[in-house]
């Protein structure tokens, strides 16, 4: 297989996702057909000079303004007294 | 009694400005087909319960010699990755269930301006991955030519919506082909608008240099109409622009399709084509040759590439934007009371909110940037995605237009397509469009058996209405048995 289920575990815990032992043994085999079907483009010629951060782009810029449209961003239930509640951080030893 | 979801949008706003009916009649007719219909197709998510009252205000407002608007008092669907203020938007995942949008997207702003009625939101795969709207948290959409069979995706509640005549018209977005597919599947017009010409301000986001909103339709005109009112450079989206060489829109169609050259790109033709779809392509390439069109078979070689590229590219770019969803702004609070620390949180959250396919691709882009494989994958892919681009633009240089098919196969079986690459590759014909940032549309050619099937055209930056100009002419002239739509 492209991929060991050791990697499947460590990326999935990178992207902070927890598999199951059979969700691992699914990604790993799911995972391994995509990438064995990607692997065509390690094939392709490609010019080195196809430099991505060589391309022509204009930044686009505007004023930043303030708006008060009296939105709610958060739902009620995530806010205590107007800020955003959320647990702990840190553990109290840090 | 007046069949109003057989109608246009330009006949349904006659019949209002001549008021033979109101908007409320209209919007009550729609919601009571959605009511009846949506049993068996499950398109819509959800019914906007201020949609009434919405129509109402319209007929209270209205002078009585007012002309109308051709948007106004219109009943449309959205797909319900597209915010409206005030409604839930869930992006077809559990992870925002609840989640109600504080604000319009530009899209939305804009119809609403013009007074279109918003009937409902429209399933889709969670956050628009997938090709056949099973991958939706909640239910699975079926095709309205046939039950059994997916709707494509992952606009197909939009698709879906507008074949059973649930609705005029319907907004859906596009990342890889998700809207041109599921309209091939479903049998109606869906375009994708050339990248930057559509504001994504409120459009819940997949890849962010690859999405772009568009419309789904019965006709092509009206797919012209609607895509000029949602178009334009918005403050909002520094992606957006406006191109002002544009045509008006009541200009598009007096013009002489004939003078567009056509390409037909050998690689779109593989021995895997499905036989009846590339007869059916074959005949419309003879008749336009027959009617006097330039028609060329030509060569787009890197092709083959173009859905490993776009299967790097689009997962990489998920997992950055998806990353936002760590539950503790969005989604509901875990239930646990005891969570050791933050990680945990985002774990425990992320891990029972994604779906599986959601879950894969962000493991995949995760993968693809991931340090010691970034140089292979994604760089690779960024130089392939210039190579593809700048191939198209050499072949427009000879060619106004590429004819295609939209998809390899007519609609498949819900349930039919067990493994994730077997469902990616449905959208073979449709991602080289979404790299370059091209616009294209698909339109019915035919059928096999009771399926539709869609004919793709692909155009130069912001010449949409050369797609518009030909995709008429083709439906008006050469595809006339197409019209129907199954009930």
């Amino acid at each position: 297989m492209k991929i060991t289920s050791k990697e499947v575990v460590n990326i999935a815990h990178l992207a902070r996702l927890r598999l199951t032992k059979d969700e691992v043994i699914r990604f790993q085999k799911d995972l391994s057909d995509i990438l064995d079907y990607i692997d065509r483009i390690k094939g392709a010629k490609i010019n080195e000079t196809k430099d991505i951060s060589k391309i022509d782009n204009k930044n686009v810029f505007r004023n930043d303004q303030f708006v008060d449209n009296n939105e709610k961003l958060f739902e009620e239930k995530h806010l205590s007294k107007g800020y955003l509640k959320t647990s702990l951080i840190f553990n109290e030893n840090d | 009694m007046i069949n109003f979801e057989k109608k246009t949008i330009f006949e349904i706003n006659n019949l209002l400005n001549e008021r033979k009916i109101s908007v409320e009649e209209l919007t009550e007719y729609f919601l009571k087909r959605i009511e009846e219909k949506d049993k068996k197709f499950s398109a819509f998510l959800r019914v906007n319960n201020r949609a009434i009252e919405d129509a109402r205000e319209i007929d209270k407002t209205i002078g009585q010699k007012e002309k109308m608007g051709l948007f106004c008092g219109i009943p449309a669907a959205i797909k319900d990755n597209i915010l409206i203020k005030e409604q839930r938007a869930t992006a077809g995942s559990r992870v925002l269930e609840n989640y109600v949008a504080s604000y319009d997207a530009t899209v939305i702003k804009k119809l609403r301006k013009e007074k279109t009625i918003f009937l409902g939101k429209t399933n889709l795969d969670e956050f628009a991955m997938g090709s056949s709207t099973e991958n939706s948290a909640f239910f699975v959409t079926k095709n309205p030519h046939d039950t059994e069979k997916v709707p494509g995706g992952s606009s197909g509640g939009s698709a879906a919506a507008v074949a059973g005549g649930e609705c005029l018209f319907a907004l859906g977005s596009e990342t890889g082909g998700s809207v041109r597919q599921p309209a091939a599947f479903c049998g109606v017009v869906g375009l994708k608008p050339t990248y930057g010409s559509v504001s994504r301000y409120g459009l819940i986001s997949l890849a962010s240099s690859l999405d772009v909103i568009g419309p789904l339709t019965k006709t092509v005109k009206e797919s012209a109409y609607v895509f000029d009112l949602i178009r334009g450079k918005d403050p909002f989206d520094a992606t957006s622009r406006e191109d002002h060489d544009v045509s008006s829109v009541n200009e598009i169609f007096i013009k002489d399709p004939k003078k567009l050259k056509i390409g037909i790109p050998v690689e779109y033709f593989p021995q895997s084509l499905d036989k009846n779809i590339k007869g059916n392509i074959d005949y419309l390439i003879e008749q336009l040759t027959k009617k006097g069109f330039s028609v060329e078979k030509t060569s787009l070689s890197h092709t083959d590439y173009a859905l490993a590229t776009y299967y790097i590219i689009m997962p990489s770019e998920a997992s950055a934007n998806l990353a936002r969803y760590d539950n503790l702004r969005y989604g509901q609070k875990s239930s646990k009371k005891q969570e050791k620390n933050l990680i945990d949180i985002y774990i425990q959250n992320r891990t029972s909110g994604f779906g599986n396919e959601t879950r894969r691709r962000i493991i995949l882009g995760t993968y693809a940037l991931s340090s010691g494989y970034y140089d292979d994958y994604y760089i690779r892919a960024q130089a392939m995605r210039q190579i593809i681009r700048d191939e198209f633009s050499e072949i427009f240089k000879k060619y106004d237009i590429l004819l295609t098919p939209t998809t390899p196969t007519p609609a498949f079986k819900v349930g039919e397509k067990i493994s994730p690459l077997e469902m990616y590759l449905s959208d073979i014909f449709t991602v080289p469009a979404n790299l370059a940032g091209l616009p294209a549309i698909s339109l019915p050619c035919g059928k096999v058996g009771k399926m539709p099937i869609g004919v793709q055209l692909i155009g130069k930056p912001f010449r949409e209405e050369d797609l518009f100009l030909l995709a008429d002419y083709l439906e008006q002239e050469i595809i006339k048995e197409n019209k129907s739509t199954n009930y």
